[in-house]
């Protein structure tokens, strides 16, 4: 009696399984083919140098000695009016010379105004919410400060604020590392769909563009409508994002609006990354998805793709699950005369081949990007995946266990980065293995402020 | 008299602008003048035109019906192929007995050669097992992002083992592999015309190019499943089912998965560099 139950509990998760990693794969499917064939996407830039309102930029920097010079140096370089900029580097209780740094470029730009956080609860989110408390701009920009910004992508993220409907814009964020490792090459591809294809035809398709936290900016009086950054939260972007499309804002997206990136060389700091990202997520889920669903300001769509997003790392345990079940079913002899057999295989086997959508978005984006370099590089992403399904494992676990138990779980962790500068003569762009031809560096000038030294 | 439209071509398509007159070098520095001025990548598509949609549906639904309608013909050729892989292999399979794949179907043929159970596996097959265990710890030591994907694989040895230790009676017939095996094939051949269609057709600028492809995937698949089975059975042979859930993982839907995937990775490889032109420094951070 013991062995049928068995098998056809090991069939019912297995065919729940697919379902769910099904609706995951159309998904895919869409957003990959509606980016690739909509001739011309939703683009804001027309409005680009037209719409020029107060902006505060805020870096948040912890012990970032190495950086805060070239990010502070580009910022200052933006072709942006100097009267209605405004740059808060936000030093939250840094150990090593970022104050001195920061504080030097205060003195000689008047429209830089530091804040120092000597105290009170650590991580980006907190520090933001005492910093935007000094923050006079009628838009808050958010740059990373290892990130490399370009000289117009301050005028191209205040674009579409121009819609009073926006609360929030993102911008698409480019890895330059992507000869470092492996991991880096895996992670480049994984980050060019999720801009270059998910984003955009999420914006294209009215869903909701995702504000990443970086290379973005939010809406002061939007911020503050919703009651400001959650502090509690570990990725306060998506917490944020949802918050405002709760309450009516939307979030655009800027394809144009590209910033270069440091993604993790080492699995080890992927793996906290992750499992920062997972945790967050769906405590967002869990905060949001009764009020989503009730939201008078969100279409049917809006909503089932609101949700979809927030529990996207529901996936690795079921892919795990429909595993466990499958060799259930291999090591049952009594499994391989069952007539369900072929409908189980056909299960896995669809399965497998769903997964293809996501490879279909990748594959999209080196064909608008008209890049050759990391396509090659698809068909290992299978250790990518089974990292990744191990990772979100784990840290949906450690999050149940803290929800149910109220125990452990993960703080707020700092991506450990490995550049010694931003894009400086010494820095990973211009020196050692990387080195750019002189050519490049010229053409590197009319797109990226001038390197300071250079 | 009317005039028939000019049909656009592929760069016109792209959006691209001519450049006429005066050409300035590329920005690399290289002696070749750059013909036409591209899109900006945030702005660029790729054209999905109704001659391709309707070409690439149609070859997807000739193939699964081929294989449909012809599905036991397949099943011989497949079986014709294999027992010249097992000649080649110098397998000792002893004959090829009818089994039925599916209810209705003319049953095809399976592959009959003797499997140990686990009492009769030689020693240097279970001095492999532990040696593979052995070297997938080794490998996850060194390799942290292939770490998870061994864990998972010596999760399965472990448990092929211990099923095979502790059940001494789990056997497997080889002509029960073959057909678990070509019912798995069979409908991984139905489905397999539609994901190429929408990897290779659709996305692909140009309709011959990805009409190519799907044939050559199709043909490929087919071959390359008999590879894959006589090469489990061989090793079964010498094994026993020690290896079995890992082959079958393996080799199984997953080397589908993965044969589509390289070459899908190499299409988009040769296409991407062509399209938009030889880019400059400028146009593009890679």
């Amino acid at each position: 009696m013991a062995v049928p139950l068995l098998i056809a509990l090991s069939y019912v998760v297995i065919a729940f399984s697919v379902a769910f990693l099904l609706i995951y794969a159309i998904r895919h499917y869409v957003f990959g083919f509606s980016r690739l064939r909509i001739e011309v996407p939703k683009d804001v830039m027309e409005l680009t140098g037209f719409h020029m309102p107060r902006v505060t930029v805020l870096v948040p920097m912890h012990n970032e000695e190495r950086v805060a010079a070239d990010i502070l140096q580009a910022l200052v370089d933006c072709d942006y009016d100097w009267d209605k900029l405004e740059i808060i580097p936000v030093n939250d209780r840094s150990t090593d010379n970022t104050r001195s740094i920061v504080d030097g470029f205060a003195r000689k730009f008047p429209f830089i105004h530091p804040y120092h956080r000597t105290e009170g609860a650590g991580g980006k989110p907190a520090a933001l919410v005492e910093a935007c408390e000094r923050a006079a701009g009628e838009i808050l920009i958010l740059f990373d400060a290892d990130y490399v910004p370009g000289r117009a992508i301050l005028k191209m993220l205040v674009a579409p604020f121009a819609d009073p409907e926006t609360g929030a814009v993102m911008g698409r964020v480019v890895p330059h590392n992507i000869g470092d490792s492996l991991l880096a090459g895996l992670l480049s591809l994984e980050r060019s769909a999720g801009y270059q294809a998910a984003r955009q035809s999420r914006y294209n398709l009215g869903f909701t563009a995702q504000f990443g936290g970086t290379v973005g900016g939010v809406r002061a009086s939007a911020l503050q409508a919703v009651g400001g950054w959650n502090p509690e939260s570990l990725t306060e972007d998506t917490d944020l994002t949802f918050a405002l499309l709760l309450n009516g804002w939307k979030t655009a997206y800027v394809n144009r609006a590209e910033c270069f990136e440091e993604v993790p060389r080492s699995w080890s700091v992927r793996k906290r990354q992750l499992s920062r990202w997972v945790t967050g997520h769906t405590e967002c889920l869990h905060n949001y998805w009764p009020e989503l669903m009730r939201s008078r300001f969100l279409t049917g769509w809006e909503k089932l793709d609101a949700v979809l997003l927030l529990a996207m790392y529901w996936t690795a345990p079921m892919v795990v699950l429909g595993w466990i079940a499958s060799l259930l079913l291999f090591f049952i002899p009594e499994a391989h005369q069952t007539p369900l057999l072929p409908l189980a295989l056909a299960f896995l086997g669809y399965q497998l081949f769903a997964n293809q959508a996501t490879f279909l978005e990748i594959g999209a984006v080196a064909l608008l990007d008209g890049t050759r370099v990391g396509t090659l590089l698809m068909p290992l992403n299978l250790l990518n995946f089974f990292a990744n399904t191990g990772a979100i494992c784990n840290a949906l676990r450690k999050y149940y266990w803290n929800r149910f138990w109220g125990s452990g779980g993960d703080g707020w962790y700092k991506t450990h980065r490995t550049r010694l500068s931003n894009g400086g003569p010494n820095g990973h762009f211009f020196g050692g293995a990387h080195a750019a031809s002189a050519a490049e560096r010229s053409a590197w000038g009319l797109y990226h402020a001038q390197a300071p030294g250079d | 008299m009317l005039k028939a439209p000019k049909e656009q071509t592929l760069e016109e398509m792209l959006m691209s602008v001519q450049v006429e007159g005066i050409r300035p070098p590329a920005a690399t520095g290289r002696s070749s003048p750059r013909n036409r001025i591209y899109p900006h990548r945030s702005v660029r598509s790729v054209p999905l035109t109704a001659a391709r949609v309707i070409a690439g549906v149609v070859l997807a639904l000739l193939l699964s019906s081929l294989n449909a309608y012809y599905a036991v013909p397949i099943m011989e050729l497949h079986s014709i192929v294999a027992a010249k892989l097992v000649d080649l292999a110098g397998l000792p399979v002893t004959a090829w007995p009818p089994v039925d794949v599916f209810p209705g179907l003319q049953p095809g043929s399976a592959p009959m050669i003797e499997i140990p159970a686990f009492s009769q596996v030689s020693t240097g097959a279970r001095i492999a097992l532990i040696a593979s265990i052995v070297m997938l710890l080794i490998a996850a030591a060194r390799f942290s992002l292939f770490r998870n994907l061994a864990y998972f694989l010596i999760v399965l040895l472990a448990l092929s083992a211990g099923r095979n230790l502790v059940f001494e009676t789990f056997r497997l017939q080889s002509t029960m592999f073959g057909q678990v095996w070509l019912r798995q094939e069979m409908l991984v051949w139905l489905v397999m015309p539609w994901v190429l269609l929408l990897l290779f057709v659709l996305p692909h600028p140009r309709v011959a190019g990805g009409l190519g492809w799907v044939i050559f995937l199709y043909a490929y698949g087919f071959f390359y499943s008999a590879v894959r089975m006589v090469f489990i059975l061989g090793v079964m042979h010498y094994t026993g089912l020690l290896f079995m859930p890992v082959l079958w993982f393996a080799f199984g839907t997953l080397s589908d998965l993965l044969y589509v995937l390289f070459f899908y990775s190499i299409a988009v490889n040769r296409v991407s560099g062509e399209l938009w032109g030889t880019r400059s420094a400028w146009q593009s951070h890679f």
